[in-house]
């Protein structure tokens, strides 16, 4: 009786043994999961527990009973020693079969599900323990042909294609008709198709395969076993189309593992435990809604199901799916639940812990034998359902990332978890995505301003990074933002406050600044470390993730002459708007950060403007304030900007007429220049500059700080009180619009009136002149004096139609690449190829060009 | 003359032929630069009828177009001209030639152009601009004198069928 080869399955059956045994028993028993055991209950409390559940191992007594009953059962079980522990539960039959009126089945089904699910899916290391005491056992053991005749093997495979399909179905088939079925009765539906088919399928296989008990531990007795099983498997699930419907199966599996996962959960979540335990009286359960509580039977059924499941070889394909989608449903909602729009705190901590708890019982119910298997293979299956929870909770946060992004700084720690997600599941394509269309339909429309995307841009670009150090993300990511800011026309204005303001989000970016390490070079010694890049990466030349943000603004637009151009306009206009030449210790900081950042010679423009700021301030103290000085006893007190036309940019061509003791006070102070500054002159910009003017009038004093021509407007209305269009204009050398515009701002101011028919008076008395209207006030103000950018790019545009001509009349025709890169090469204006290609186009449309056959010509 | 001797040839050093002239690299650059202005000045002023542009990358191989002068037998037609410039460039004169067939007392079939200020007369002031102007002036003043093509200086003497000529026989394919 006591075969060496027996030893290996008497090792599996007390695996099984530790799976069916009393939950406390297999707590205790597995080490890996450490949160239940702290958690678990009282003593007490585990006394109340249900009876031992069914699939505990036959004791050697009861495996002598079934024997002489002639029900084949594995005679290999041996060693009484093993079963020591089981003795309570021999005197106490599990009373749910009763209940369940399936004594009959029990010890059938004990064996099938045993052999079944073991001959199924034995472990590696078990078969390799088997292995060798199949060769000694190998001349006793007989041949494939005597452990089934092949008759019997085609009786067996027969009623596999006919017969058990509508077993299995049946029960699924019954239900059919009503609409929707109570959870309980899937429950049933399951269970009973799952069992009732190996039972049968066991019945089955025991005739046919007489010498049962021979067959011991026999790797060789379970090839017949394994072909009918795996035959069965794909008989049955091919079949269910025509049985039943797709939809059905979902529901019923669905609503079998979502009941089974409660009940299990109800009994152990002992967190709980006060208010559920099946003791709890009075109130029907929670988890069953039954009164008395059922649900110790509903786990008993429930992993008893899943073991017939598994022994049919249905788990993975029928079964699995629906599992899974239950299980994925069950940790969707926890995410949902505890993510809710909070982004300022990190949620991975409380959702391990909750994923740990979890994954004990899904694993203990789903592959009950497993509990005791190899830790490997625990691992294996725990880790695929923490993908499934990674995945799932960096979906979440995939979907809300726009405001975490808004949030950034804040919404740091959730941005963590997502970088913990990311490693362990490939969520980058869904993160792109996503996020690009969030960005396109939240951010990209005109309903935007600027400074609002450059915002969200920022903070987008460092969110990822944040997520991401190397950059990819946030080099997929943001394309469209770039693309559309480009089309923005003050984006480099916004860009270049936002930089240069104090206040501003970049000022503080402008000053961590860049050290120009060149992170190009590799690491020899640490090459391990090495990193390829994703292979879908496009290979942008402004490669975002070698530069830092402020680099990312400024490759928004390809070089860095734009960005200097308009830093340099923006300088001026401060510059000239200072009321009096005074403090550029601000401007002199802002403008050595930026030197750092694009080189000295691109800058140097700006520094002469900063030291023509600073020449004239020290030429106006020499004017005025030393001893002997030449302005000393001028009337008007007139100080200059002394500024070097060559490197401003260029002023707006306005002629003005100023009073004339102020045209007085400017000749005097260009004979003091030109007296100090041997053979240089000063030509003067009247149009520009701050006037201060003390307006007295009804009584009222009004100080006010305005530009040259408003108030030679109202120098003028000192001598008469009423102008006329036109002659004002005449006297003032200033066009009537022009003119129109600065009268605006005095009448908003309350001092002069429309008197109608183009003449304008001063107001009579204070009451008269109430400010009418702020609509014109600061319209005028805001005027800069510098020729706009865009009229700046015209003039370039027009150098560049001269090249364009020159090249078409000498060398007749020539395609848009080869215009382009001669451009490059004679005209030295940078232009990107669409620029010109639409410029070249628009030439088209004027008729002032032709194209054909690819190529540009001039019409003859 | 002084002004047409390169200062780094030195002052003791005979003047350079047009074709011996072969200047080093860094004089290579001087001239490309130059060659830049000219062409900005060149595409900046502007003139009417006469235009030239580096032919290709090559900026020291121009092409040029003249169109013949208002109120003259070569009214309407246009010129093509290459202008190749020596590395000693604007000290040594630039060669011009005409592509395009044209029939002058000055210039040889071969499209060789007889004009002082592009051999003895040359003068570094002069830039490719100036010299378009003086060829286009030399379209409506050819100098009979000294012909280049007898058969032109003969028949410029009848504008009438000077005129029938070119637009019968020499301009007939083109425009």
């Amino acid at each position: 009786m006591f075969f060496p080869g027996l030893h290996p399955v008497s090792k599996e059956s007390r695996t099984v043994f530790s799976v069916s045994g009393s939950p406390d028993v297999s707590q205790d028993d597995t080490s890996t999961v450490t949160q239940r055991r702290t958690s678990s209950g009282s003593p007490s409390k585990k006394k109340s527990r249900p009876p031992p559940l069914p699939f505990r191992l036959p004791t050697e007594d009861e495996e002598r009973a079934e024997r002489e009953k002639g029900i084949a059962g594995p005679s290999s079980i041996g060693g009484g020693d093993d079963h020591m522990s089981t003795t309570p539960t021999k005197t106490a039959p599990p009373h749910y079969i009763k209940r369940r009126n399936m004594e009959s089945k029990e010890a059938t089904l004990r064996s099938i599900l045993r052999l079944l699910a073991f001959g199924g899916h034995i472990p590696r290391e078990a078969a390799k323990k088997i292995y060798p005491e199949y060769l000694i056992e190998k001349e006793r053991l007989t041949d494939l042909q005597k452990v089934i005749s092949l008759p019997d093997l085609d009786k067996c495979l027969r009623w596999c294609r006919s017969t058990a399909p509508d077993l299995f179905w049946s029960p699924f088939q019954r239900k059919d008709g009503q609409q929707s079925m109570e959870e309980w009765k899937c429950f049933e539906v399951v269970h009973q198709a799952a069992s009732s088919t190996a039972v049968k399928f066991m019945a089955m296989m025991d005739k046919s395969v007489k010498p049962f008990s021979n067959a011991k531990c026999g790797s060789n007795s379970f090839e017949p076993f394994q072909f009918l099983c795996k035959n069965l498997a794909g008989l049955i699930f091919a079949s269910y189309r025509k049985n039943v419907k797709l939809s059905t199966i979902d529901e019923i599996f669905e609503n079998f593992y979502s009941c089974g996962f409660r009940a299990w959960m109800h009994l152990n979540d002992v967190s709980d435990n006060d208010t559920m335990d099946t003791s709890a009286g009075g109130d029907s359960c929670e988890a069953c809604s039954e009164n008395p509580c059922v649900c110790s039977k509903i786990t008993a059924v429930f992993k008893e199901a899943n073991l017939a499941l598994h022994a049919l070889g249905l788990m993975e394909e029928l079964a699995g799916p629906r599992m899974y989608n239950v299980i994925q449903g069950d940790i969707k909602q926890h995410i949902h639940k505890c993510v809710s729009e909070k982004y300022d705190v990190g949620h991975l901590d409380a959702l391990m812990q909750w994923f740990n708890k979890r994954n004990k019982i899904w694993i203990e119910t789903i592959y009950p034998w497993m509990v005791d298997a190899s830790e490997k293979q625990l691992k294996r299956i725990s880790e695929e359902f923490l993908v499934l929870l990674l995945e799932i909770y960096g979906k979440c946060i995939i979907s809300d990332m726009f405001s975490i992004i808004i949030e950034f700084p804040e919404s740091q720690p959730i941005l963590d978890d997502l970088r913990f997600c990311m490693k362990q599941v490939n969520l980058r394509s869904e993160l792109v995505t996503d996020l690009k269309t969030a960005l396109e339909r939240r951010l990209l429309n005109a309903g935007v301003n600027t400074d609002n995307v450059l915002e969200a841009y920022v903070a987008t670009v460092r969110a990822l990074k944040f997520v991401d150090p190397s950059g990819i993300l946030a080099q997929l990511v943001t394309p469209p933002v770039r693309e559309y800011l480009r089309l923005r026309e003050e984006t480099v204005r916004v860009i270049l406050v936002s930089l240069t303001d104090e206040s501003g989000e970049l000022a503080e970016e402008l000053i961590k600044n860049p050290t120009y390490v060149d992170k190009k070079t590799v690491n020899m010694t640490n090459w391990r470390s090495w990193v390829p890049d994703p292979i879908d990466v496009p290979k942008d030349k402004h490669n975002l993730r070698k530069s830092d943000l402020i680099e990312a603004l400024v490759s928004i637009y390809g070089s860095k002459t734009v960005f200097i151009d308009e830093y340099r306009a923006l300088l001026a206009d401060r510059l000239l708007r200072m009321i009096k030449p005074g403090c550029i210790t601000r401007e002199i900081k802002c403008l050595e950060l930026l030197k750092l950042r694009f080189g000295e010679s691109d800058l140097q423009k700006c520094e002469v403007m900063l030291k023509d700021v600073s020449d004239s301030q020290r030429l106006n103290v020499r004017f005025y304030e030393e001893e002997g000085a030449a302005l000393v006893n001028s009337d008007v007190k007139l100080t200059g900007l002394v500024v070097s036309a060559q490197f401003w940019p260029t002023f707006k061509k306005e002629t003005l007429e100023l009073p004339k003791p102020v045209e007085e006070a400017m000749e005097k102070y260009t004979k003091a220049f030109e007296m100090i500054k041997g053979n240089r002159t000063l030509e003067w910009q009247k149009q520009i500059g701050t006037v201060e003017v003390e307006v007295e009038h009804g009584g009222t004093t009004l100080t006010l700080i305005v530009s040259p021509a408003q108030a030679t407007v109202l120098w003028h209305f000192q001598d008469k009180e009423q102008w006329g269009l036109e002659e004002l204009s005449q006297i003032t050398g200033t066009t009537p619009s022009a003119l129109k515009s600065r009268i605006a701002f005095w009448i908003s101011k309350g001092i002069l009136t429309n008197m109608g028919d183009g003449v304008y008076g001063l107001v009579d008395s204070v009451s008269e002149g109430k400010p009418t209207a702020s609509r014109f006030t600061e319209e005028v103000d805001n005027d800069s004096p510098m020729t706009s950018m865009s009229t700046q790019r015209a003039t370039e545009l027009q150098m560049f139609w001269s090249y364009i001509e020159g090249m078409l009349t000498n060398l007749e025709s020539l395609p848009l690449a080869r215009i382009h890169s001669m451009l490059k090469l004679f005209a030295t204006v940078e232009c990107s190829s669409e620029e010109l290609q639409k410029f070249l186009d628009e030439k088209v449309s004027q008729n002032m060009l032709v194209f054909s056959a690819g190529q540009y010509q001039l019409p003859k | 003359m002084a002004q047409n001797v390169s200062p780094r040839s030195g002052f003791g050093g005979s003047r350079k032929t047009n074709e011996g002239v072969s200047g080093g690299s860094k004089d290579t650059h001087s001239v490309s630069k130059r060659l830049h202005s000219e062409l900005m000045t060149l595409m900046m002023k502007g003139d009417k009828g006469i235009s030239a542009f580096p032919d290709g990358d090559n900026i020291f191989k121009w092409i040029g177009t003249i169109h013949g002068p208002e109120e003259t037998v070569f009214s309407g037609l246009t010129f093509k001209l290459s202008l190749e410039f020596p590395s000693g460039y604007p000290y040594t004169p630039p060669s011009v030639k005409f592509i395009s067939p044209c029939f002058h007392p000055n210039v040889d079939t071969a499209g060789n152009i007889c004009l002082d200020i592009l051999k003895d007369k040359w003068s570094a002031l002069l830039d490719v601009r100036t010299i378009l102007i003086s060829i286009q002036s030399l379209l409506s003043e050819p100098n009979i004198e000294s012909p280049l093509n007898t058969k032109a200086a003969q028949m410029w003497k009848n504008q009438e069928t000077y005129r029938k000529h070119l637009t019968e026989v020499v301009h007939k394919n083109s425009n």
